[in-house]
């Protein structure tokens, strides 16, 4: 059997239309995970009673589900019990963004309890006030410590959308299952679709070698 | 706001008490007020009693395939970075690209290629459980190694020397002195990457491997009750992944308790 690569080529437009779909469904999801994960960090680094609890009790339900169980109970039963409807993409969107906040959020907060503790006492002794000191003392160091790992979460994310072609977002999973059907060439397309994954994600997992290597020169 | 001087209570107040209760009392109560209570109220969970013996036969083969592939991965993973120690540059570039191939691969686009292109190269087709092992276990044997990589890396230069001048051959420097106590270092991120791949196995679903997220959908779509299903696997997930990491939390003191 030979590699024919002319069929990658014909469909190239299907497959760069499902690249962009791809990076759409990642970055909204984590803008959306971002703006989540901040409000349950803040929940339970801060809040008190009802809020603390529905933070803790958000983190740990959805790091501890499977992402599968999330997306297909998104897509197969809140439109049941829910009355507002959402579009499949839309879907997909919140399934993979609503998890990755939960992981965010333990990012957050890990970064933000490793500044040390002399500084937020610094902070306040010279009388800033509380918006400068998470501003310009807290956010910064806790930023510097954050940014592996929230790379990390991009990664996973990426890795993740294509288990949203289970629910019919034509993204590049999806655009590869559906071509490699119709014209059976699945040795082409598949192989053609892990190198673009690849290469998605190569440059993003060696800054998060680099950056950890940094880091941990930096601590010791 | 200045940068400096009064403290600024009220600021305070609205900025970390009254806006994020604000924001989650919205949120929870559009949740409820958005919630059909009259479905829910029909939620019928005998359907789970009906369908217990699949679902029983789903979870066990979810704890099946993750335990063998993991088992497989965990035996690559230690050849793979023992074999880094050999000196001889092309295998170590060989063995680095491959655990970096495997690592920036989703596990679907991994499992999909093994079962619908792989047979074209190999001209051997794989069962959809077959294939999901294979997956599984090649794509945890390029964490594991990385991992076991790092856990031989941990182990004190002094042993190595120790070794060394009690003149063991190399094959017992290594089976006797670093990798069991490589393997007591990793036993933690080990832990981790089997909780991983439980949770990960339900991705085999989509090739209807047979485990039990693949039950739950096959029921769903049978009976017409995805909440109760989806639900209730959800549930068995949940309980049985956190289990789990109770359980090597007890292990990890365990082990801590027979070191000291």
């Amino acid at each position: 059997m030979q590699f024919d690569s002319s069929i990658i080529w014909q469909n190239l437009p299907l497959l760069v239309s499902g690249i962009w779909l791809t990076i759409l469904l990642v970055a909204t999801a984590l803008v959306i995970g971002i703006v989540i994960g901040l409000v349950a960090c803040a929940g339970t680094l801060l809040g008190c009673g009802l809020v603390y609890y529905l933070s803790v009790g958000y983190i740990g339900l959805f790091r501890g589900l499977p992402e599968t169980v999330i997306i297909f109970w998104f897509y197969y039963c809140a439109p049941l019990i829910l009355n507002t409807r959402l579009s499949a993409f839309w879907i997909g969107t919140v399934a993979l963004a609503i998890p990755s906040g939960a992981y965010l959020a333990e990012i957050f907060r890990a970064g933000i309890l490793a500044v040390p503790r002399g500084q937020l006492d610094a902070a306040r002794a010279v009388g800033l006030s509380s918006f400068w000191l998470v501003w310009d003392v807290i956010a910064p160091q806790a930023l510097r410590m954050m940014i592996p790992p929230m790379l990390g979460i991009l990664t996973i994310l990426i890795k993740n959308s294509a288990l949203v072609s289970a629910i019919g977002v034509e993204e590049l999973f999806y655009r590869a299952n559906v071509l490699s059907g119709q014209t059976l060439r699945h040795f082409e397309l598949l192989s053609a679709v892990a190198v673009i994954y690849f290469l998605l994600i190569l440059p993003l997992s060696i800054l998060v070698q680099r950056q950890e290597k940094r880091l941990l020169a930096q601590v010791w | 706001m200045t940068k400096a001087g009064k403290p600024g209570i009220w600021a305070d107040i609205l900025l970390w008490w009254i806006l994020p209760a604000a924001l989650t009392f919205a949120i929870v109560a559009w949740f409820f007020s958005d919630v059909n209570w009259s479905f829910v109220g029909g939620l019928d969970f005998s359907v789970i009693y009906t369908y217990r013996i699949a679902l029983l036969q789903g979870l066990v083969n979810t704890i099946s395939i993750t335990s063998f592939s993991l088992l497989l991965g965990l035996a690559l993973g230690f050849a793979f970075a023992c074999l880094l120690y050999v000196p001889f540059a092309p295998l170590r570039w060989v063995i680095v690209s491959y655990i970096e191939i495997l690592r920036d691969i989703p596990l679907v686009v991994a499992l999909f290629w093994i079962h619908f292109a792989l047979p074209f190269a190999t001209g051997i087709s794989t069962t959809a459980f077959q294939s999901g092992f294979i997956a599984m276990a090649l794509q945890s044997s390029a964490y594991l190694a990385d991992v076991v990589r790092a856990g031989i890396q941990a182990v004190p230069r002094g042993q190595w020397d120790a070794a060394d001048s009690l003149g063991l051959s190399r094959p017992w420097k290594w089976l006797d002195i670093v990798l069991p106590q490589a393997f007591k270092i990793i036993i933690p991120p080990l832990a981790n990457i089997a909780l991983g791949y439980f949770k990960a196995s339900s991705v085999l679903a989509l090739l209807s491997v047979g485990e039990l997220m693949t039950v739950a959908v096959r029921i769903s779509n049978y009976s017409f009750k995805p909440i109760e299903t989806l639900t209730t696997v959800g549930a068995v997930y949940l309980v049985l992944g956190y289990f789990l990491s109770w359980l090597t939390f007890r292990v990890e003191r365990l082990f801590k308790t027979t070191q000291a």
